[in-house]
């Protein structure tokens, strides 16, 4: 990555490798490793626990929970951290929060400990902690508050390093892919077709990177690819839509839209297993190229809207099991048609016209003449 | 050339890299954080693979949607009267309940068309927050950030840009249609994120063919000769503001040049369908956007004014509501026919609420304490109300939805990773929606 | 006159007449009083050696030096866009450059803050600080832009300006009456208008403190609410006219909906204005939540820092019930003159932050940045980039009894505004420390006033009276005072618009000022025939003679250039405040005038557009403009080269661009010429002020 750097960078670049080496030896990872019991547990207890305790019953009866539910006196607590998110990722302080609320800039509201309950922590105990957690967050035998000491127990050490490690090394290799909050649920098609398929060489994605195609995994570095050519919809053709083939295999959404493609396109287009969304919006594509498409056994989402597909087109969709949702606005497809494919295919929703508002029967002076005054 | 230089090269090279793996997924032109001393100070006490500012490599996450089409009322936008009805109770007014083609989700008489739309669009009407002055929520509304005197901070649309790319790159990735160059926008990055403003829908964007008489060849002459004479400056001036130059100018020739270049002309629309949107700037605004999100644009903002009914609430609803009725009704009906509403995000917001009590000039002030926001489409289920106020819409009840939040909805459905930090200039980190969480119980 | 001496020292005769014939006071925005009869030079020249060598102290504490004094060509185009906002035009440069006074700077400065030029561009300046707009509803902003024009033209002393401003009362769109235009600009609004008036005029932001106590600064809700109450009782309207309108109801009550809606329209817009003296109350907001008084609860006016103000309460008098609804429903009583108090505690010269903002604000409108950033948030440990400097401004402003134009006179007499700017940005967490001006890029208003250079010479010649525009709201206003029942409402029928007679009125102005210049252009016809003529021949100097005899007839060549989509080629600040949304103006970031300080000069596409395909090709390089005279007479190749160059970029070419272009233009003449001011006007030079 230096290759092409000036001279005087790396210069600069040593200078910075030269200081960090230096400071490592001393008391870096290589070195002593920081005992969290002894070096770090002050620092908190000092310093957060007035707020962040488990909820306690003080002398009065009184409950007194942890501020924001953060609870940093137990091993559990901070690795469990809040929304899911916990306040300690071993080798990251940039995604700690234990970390990074601390290192806020005075001024920031967020910053630990907040201005009014006291002064930022010492420069030198922000960096204490950051480096324990570079060095892996590990809490040695410490486990906090005896409630939690069952749950923190049972994981024995070296359990931090290996829940927070997976994530950064595991990415990208298809095997099983994670469930996230928010993720479609369990029958998300995509889940099932990317299992056991490998990625590409990052090769052979670099290829498309002058060419009309815009190449992108479909996100959480899943191998299904989505390819798209917005700003290159008049190079597309026929033609070109060939140099798609070798990544057939990954292609799970293609949008054609606007495209100078036609039927034989969709032959090519036909020997994507894997394609569950296929926009042809505005393509040349006609009945010939829809039937076609018919070999696409995951299609959910098929976009026709404004090309030449008729009635002949959708009779040939009938077989496709899978399908969801057909766009076929101010193409030939008439009722009769959507109504067979209805029967066929139940769950289909068919878009065959726009539900436009009537137009606007005056034009009202409003929009124009009232101009904010603030 | 100062240390300053170097280090914003090396960000560079660093992207390079990443593009290299993203392989398709293209950033900007050559675009960099800068990093300022404090950031080498960091650098020089800690390992360089673990510092905020490389939070290692983004991973986009599984978008819902493609493309974003945000619509802003400026000025506060009542709750009660539009999308938060309380009918029976004072705090109501005058104000009429419509039913709507969604099961139980009523809208106020402003909307008749809208309520014809409601089975695509979710009312989250449980939005609060503390900031009811407007230049401060506006901005807050559209950076997840604070206003402070010492930085600016990219808006969505620019994070957005900066994280997904462009899908059209010959297009501007980010077009703001009726708001002014005061709107924040790249923040501290660079001026390449800045987004596109056109100042009227109507007129789309200006002076974008050659003038009479100049050919291609004459214009690459001209524009040869221009290089030259910027080197020249360019050697004894290197600021940042110069720079942006450069890159704005590319940029206007690169978008001469494409085909795609008609996006921005509504006129290209049958009179008809222009109609239908509404002949009003808010109308014409959405029927831009549509095109412009059919040519790949990924982010298209359109500004409304005047939604600061401090007087005469009613009268002026009643002015103002017409034109939002029919171009967002327009806009969904028409999305969803071609196919690009399950890819397009439509968010309609404004920056808080207006009080439920009715003062005696018939006006409503500021309350940023309750208000309702609409999302549709790119992936959200439609129908539905997410969060409640209490009876008089006084209190947020149940799922309260901060600025935050909703903007982290809105980040999530692009796929953009929350919890990715990126530097600003003067060494703070900053994240998309700061430390909002997303709503993802909306999606379907 | 004193400033004709100075003139005739610094210029050739023949110049003279067109510099006098510019400054005179035909023009109707000519500041009233030449800067040399209120302070004589020298003294000025005193005041600023004593700034730069405050300065110098402050560079060499931090062990910087300031940056070489720069040549004349960049200082003069410096100090035509700082001064006057735009570059000079050919004439104003060549004379400058050739003039070999030692003094010829100084002498020039003196020249331009005399000029109308520097009105219009104080004017752009406040414009945007107080959000200048032409219209917000029923409220026209032309009185108020009137009122800003006229005081800077007066040297009206900057507190007495915003003093008149805060106590202003009386209906909105009588002439005359324009400092109104403040407070109605925040109509109903007085809680914004307080906040906008606080971090404008002492620096100090309390607008959060609107909703909450300040999370990262000193000042509480109930604070803001005290300052708030200094405008408490002020109601937004002037019913001085009504009881003319007696019976108004029963005439109307016959008659059809369309008329009477026109005749509340006319009521409306013509009772804009301000009531109340200030109740120095103000209630507590409903949501109040902090311990310390209940919500809703009345408070009194009350100073955040500096002198305490004492306002006279009347006596409450026993079983009186208090009205219990928001601010509006306050008493209506005349008040107790509390605006008139928070007007002498804000403009006083105890107030500790008055003078420094304005003079820190002066500062750094001259040279880029203040001494104290941001400008309009001092807090108590703020720290000022050169502390003794700053010291010594605020001292100055307050010598200077607040006279704006020779406090920016000493500020563009130091050496500092003789300097090169930096080469490069300030690291990101270093400040700029003033080793020389900082470059910018022109605001939106310098662009356009500096494009229009380019089409007319002589451009400040066509500034407008100060109520051009605010006329016919004036004479609308008048006849409305005069009217009774049955004559608004034969107004309402005959469906007079007030703003339509302005509008009129306006074309009608620039109708004449078209037939002026066809006028005007009839007779230069032959002679620019013969030009043409002589032009084939090779003849240079019957060419010569020919441009002599047209500049003699009062034809600056290229008057007529065309009026098109950007409307009335006049000064940014004669324009409609702010231009419209599409106008070149807003492209180059003039503020929207919704927010304060929302100008911008960062690059845009459409921008870039618009020189590259759209103003420059279609009003400089096309139809008549002065620039494209000064070429055609020009008498060869390299003379064409240099009056591009002189005419735009204010310089004289390099010999290698001389030779360059030559060349050029030997094969393919009128398109590279073209091409050449093309290439000038849509480079960094150009658009950056060095």
């Amino acid at each position: 990555m230096h290759l092409r750097l000036r001279s005087d960078l790396l210069l600069v670049g040593g200078l910075l490798l030269a200081l960090t080496a230096t400071a490592t030896a001393q008391d870096g990872k290589a070195g002593a490793a920081i005992d969290f019991q002894k070096q770090i547990w002050p620092i908190l207890e000092k310093n957060c626990l007035k707020c962040h305790a488990t909820a306690t019953t003080d002398e009065n009866g009184k409950l007194k929970k942890p501020k924001g539910g953060v609870v940093l006196d137990s091993k559990h607590g901070i690795t469990t951290g809040k929304k899911g998110k916990p306040f300690v990722v071993a080798k990251k302080p940039a995604d700690s929060p234990l970390y990074t609320a601390i290192s806020l800039p005075a001024d920031d509201e967020d910053r630990m400990p907040p201005a009014k309950e006291g002064d930022p922590l010492p420069k030198d105990k922000i960096e204490l902690i950051q480096k324990w957690i570079e060095q892996g967050a590990n809490f040695g035998s410490w486990t906090g508050k005896a409630k939690d000491a069952a749950e923190g127990g049972s994981d024995g050490k070296g359990t931090g390093d290996k829940g927070s490690g997976e994530k950064g090394d595991e990415k990208g290799k298809g095997d099983k892919p994670k469930e996230k909050p928010g993720e479609k649920p369990k029958g998300d098609p995509l889940v099932r077709l990317q299992q056991g398929l490998k990625p590409l060489a990052p090769a052979a994605l670099t290829a498309f990177a002058d060419g009309p195609f815009h190449v992108a995994s479909v996100g959480d570095d899943s191998p299904l690819l989505s390819v798209s050519c917005a700003g290159h919809t008049d190079e597309v053709t026929d033609a070109a839509i060939n140099t798609l083939l070798p990544l057939a295999e990954h292609i799970t959404e293609l949008d054609l839209g606007r495209t100078q493609v036609g039927d034989a396109a969709c032959e090519v287009i036909a020997k994507m297993p894997r394609l569950t969304a296929l926009d042809l919006r505005q393509s040349q594509v006609g009945n010939h190229g829809v039937k076609a498409l018919a070999a696409c056994r995951e299609l959910r989402s098929l976009n026709l809207f404004g090309t030449k597909a008729g009635d002949y087109a959708v009779a040939t969709l009938c077989t496709m099991k899978h399908l969801e949702e057909l766009y076929c606005w101010q193409t030939d497809v008439s009722a009769e048609a959507v109504v067979r494919l209805r029967e066929a295919v139940p769950a289909v929703r068919v878009v065959m016209a726009a539900e436009l508002p009537s137009p606007m029967t005056e034009t009202p002076g409003n929009g124009r003449r009232r101009q904010g005054n603030k | 050339m100062t240390l300053h230089d170097l280090i914003d090269n090396t960000d560079i090279e660093a992207r390079r890299t990443f593009l290299g793996r993203m392989a398709g997924s293209l950033l900007g032109v050559g675009a960099a954080a800068a990093f300022g001393p404090s950031a080498i100070a960091r650098a020089l006490t800690q390992d360089p693979g673990v510092t905020a500012q490389d939070p290692g490599p983004l991973v986009l996450g599984r978008a819902t949607a493609k493309n974003v089409i945000y619509l802003f009322l400026r000025g506060g936008m009542s709750h009660l009267d539009t999308f938060d009805p309380k009918p029976g109770k004072e705090t109501q007014g005058p104000v009429e309940v419509l039913r709507t083609r969604a099961d139980g989700v009523m809208l106020g008489q402003y909307f008749p068309k809208l309520a014809e739309q409601m089975d695509k669009v979710c009312i989250v009407s449980s939005m609060s927050s503390k900031q009811g002055a407007h230049p401060q929520a506006q901005y807050l509304m559209r950076t997840s950030y604070e206003l402070r005197g010492t930085i600016q901070h990219p808006s969505l649309g620019a994070w957005c840009q900066r994280m997904a790319g462009r899908n059209n790159k010959m297009l501007p990735g980010h077009v703001l249609i009726g708001g002014g160059a005061e709107m924040p926008s790249a923040g501290f990055f660079p001026p390449d994120f800045q987004a596109l403003p056109i100042g009227s829908a109507e007129d789309g964007l200006q002076n974008a063919s050659l003038p009479r008489g100049v050919d291609n060849e004459r214009f690459e002459r001209r524009l040869a000769r221009l290089k030259q004479l910027d080197q020249a400056f360019a050697e004894k001036h290197g600021q940042r503001s110069v720079q942006a130059y450069s890159k704005a100018y590319a940029e206007a020739v690169r978008l001469m040049r494409s085909s795609d270049l008609v996006a921005f002309d509504i006129e290209l629309e049958s009179k008809s369908m222009q109609q239908v949107y509404g002949e009003t700037p808010f109308g014409a605004g959405c029927l831009l956007a549509r095109r412009l999100v059919e040519h790949g644009v990924r982010y298209v903002e359109v500004m409304s004014d005047g939604w600061d009914t401090h007087a005469d609430n009613f009268d002026r609803l009643g002015d103002l509501t017409p034109a939002i009725d029919q171009g967002l009704s327009a806009l969904l009906a028409d999305l969803d026919a071609r196919g690009l509403l399950r890819e397009t995000l439509v968010v309609l917001a404004t920056e808080f609420g207006r009080t439920p009590d009715i003062d005696q000039d018939q006006g409503r002030n500021h309350y940023p304490k309750a208000f309702s926001c609409l999302l549709a489409g790119g992936g959200v289920r439609g129908g539905q109300r997410y969060g409640r106020t209490d009876a008089e819409g006084r209190e947020v009840e149940t799922e309260p939805v901060s600025i935050q939040d909703f903007n982290a909805t809105i980040a999530h459905a692009v796929g953009l990773p929350l919890d990715y930090v990126i530097t600003s200039p003067s060494g703070r980190p900053f994240k998309v929606a700061d430390k909002g969480s997303p709503i993802t119980s909306v999606f379907s | 006159m004193v400033r004709n001496v100075l003139a005739s020292v610094l210029l050739g005769a023949a110049l003279l007449a067109q510099l006098t014939a510019q400054t005179a006071p035909a023009n109707p925005q000519h500041p009233s009083r030449p800067v040399e009869s209120v302070r004589p030079l020298k003294t000025v020249k005193e005041d600023a050696a004593r700034l730069d060598a405050l300065l110098d102290r402050g560079l060499q504490r931090r062990n910087q030096t300031a940056l070489p004094i720069t040549d004349d060509a960049t200082f003069l185009r410096r100090a035509y866009l700082t001064i006057v906002g735009r570059i000079p035009n050919l004439a104003e440069t060549e004379s400058f450059l050739a003039d070999q006074n030692p003094d010829k700077r100084d002498l020039l400065c003196d020249l331009l803050l005399d000029s109308p030029g520097h009105t219009s561009h104080v004017a752009n300046f406040w414009f945007d600080q107080l959000r200048v707009k032409s219209r917000v509803q029923d409220i026209s902003g032309e009185p108020f832009a009137d009122f800003i024009r006229r005081s800077i033209q007066q040297d009206k002393p900057f507190d007495q300006f915003v003093r008149e401003m805060l106590v202003a009362t009386g209906a909105g769109h009588q002439r005359g009456n324009g400092a109104t235009g403040m407070l109605l600009r925040d109509k109903n609004m007085p809680h914004d208008a307080m906040a906008n008036a606080l971090r404008l005029f002492l620096g100090t932001r309390l607008e959060c403190a609107q909703c909450h106590n300040h999370p990262f600064d000193i000042w509480t809700q109930k604070q803001f609410f005290e300052m708030a109450a200094f405008f408490g009782g002020l109601r937004y309207r002037d019913e001085s006219t009504l009881p003319n309108l007696v019976g108004l109801r029963t005439e109307l009550a016959g008659l059809d909906e369309r008329t009477r809606q026109r005749a509340f329209q006319l009521l409306r817009r013509s009772n804009q204005g301000l009531e109340g003296s200030g109740s120095g109350m103000e209630r507590l907001p409903r949501d109040y939540k902090y311990e310390d008084l209940k919500p809703g609860a009345p408070i009194a006016a009350n100073t955040i820092f500096g002198a305490d103000v004492k306002l006279k309460y009347p006596e409450q008098k026993k079983g009186e019930p208090q009205r219990q609804r928001g601010r509006q429903q306050q008493p209506t009583a005349a008040g107790i003159d509390s605006r008139s108090a928070l007007a002498d505690w804000m403009t006083g010269k105890k107030n500790p932050q008055f003078a420094k903002v304005i003079a820190n604000r002066m500062w750094a409108r001259t040279f880029g940045a203040g001494v104290v950033e941001p400008l309009d948030d001092w807090k108590k440990d703020t720290e000022a980039v050169h502390p003794e400097l700053m010291v010594q401004l605020e001292k100055l402003m307050v010598e200077l009894d607040f006279d704006l134009r020779q406090f920016e006179r000493v500020l563009v007499h130091t050496k500092l505004f003789q300097r090169e700017t930096p080469t490069g940005d300030t690291a990101a967490d270093a400040v700029f420390t003033f080793q020389g001006p900082m470059l910018r890029r022109m605001t939106a208003e310098q662009t356009w006033d500096s494009l229009l250079t380019l089409v007319f010479a002589d451009l400040d010649e066509r500034m407008r009276p100060p109520d051009a525009r605010a006329d016919a709201v004036y004479d609308q206003f008048d006849e409305f005072a005069k009217a009774d029942a049955k004559d608004l409402i034969a107004m309402a029928q005959n469906g007079a618009q007030p703003m339509r007679a302005q509008q009129e009125r306006q074309r009608e102005e620039m109708r004449q000022m078209r037939e002026a210049d066809a006028e005007l252009e009839k007779k230069a016809q032959p002679l620019r025939r013969q030009l043409q003529q002589a032009k084939r021949n090779g003849d240079q100097k019957l060419v010569a003679d020919i441009a002599e005899k047209l500049q003699q007839l009062g034809i600056p060549l290229g008057q007529r250039a065309a009026r098109g989509r950007e409307g009335d080629l006049l000064r940014a600040s004669d324009l409609q405040q702010p231009a419209p949304p599409n106008h070149l103006l807003r492209q180059f970031g003039q503020s929207n005038r919704d927010t304060v300080d929302s100008a911008s000069t960062v690059a845009t596409v459409p921008q870039v557009m618009t020189l590259l395909n759209g103003f420059l090709d279609q009003r400089v390089l096309e139809g008549q403009s002065a620039l494209r005279a000064s070429l055609e007479t020009a008498a060869n190749g390299e003379r064409r080269v240099r009056v591009a160059f002189l005419t735009t970029l204010n310089r004289e070419p390099t010999p290698a661009e001389i030779q360059d272009w030559r060349r050029a233009i030997a094969i393919d003449g009128e398109n590279v010429v073209k091409d050449l001011v093309w290439v000038l006007c849509n480079s960094n030079e150009f658009r950056f002020v060095r």
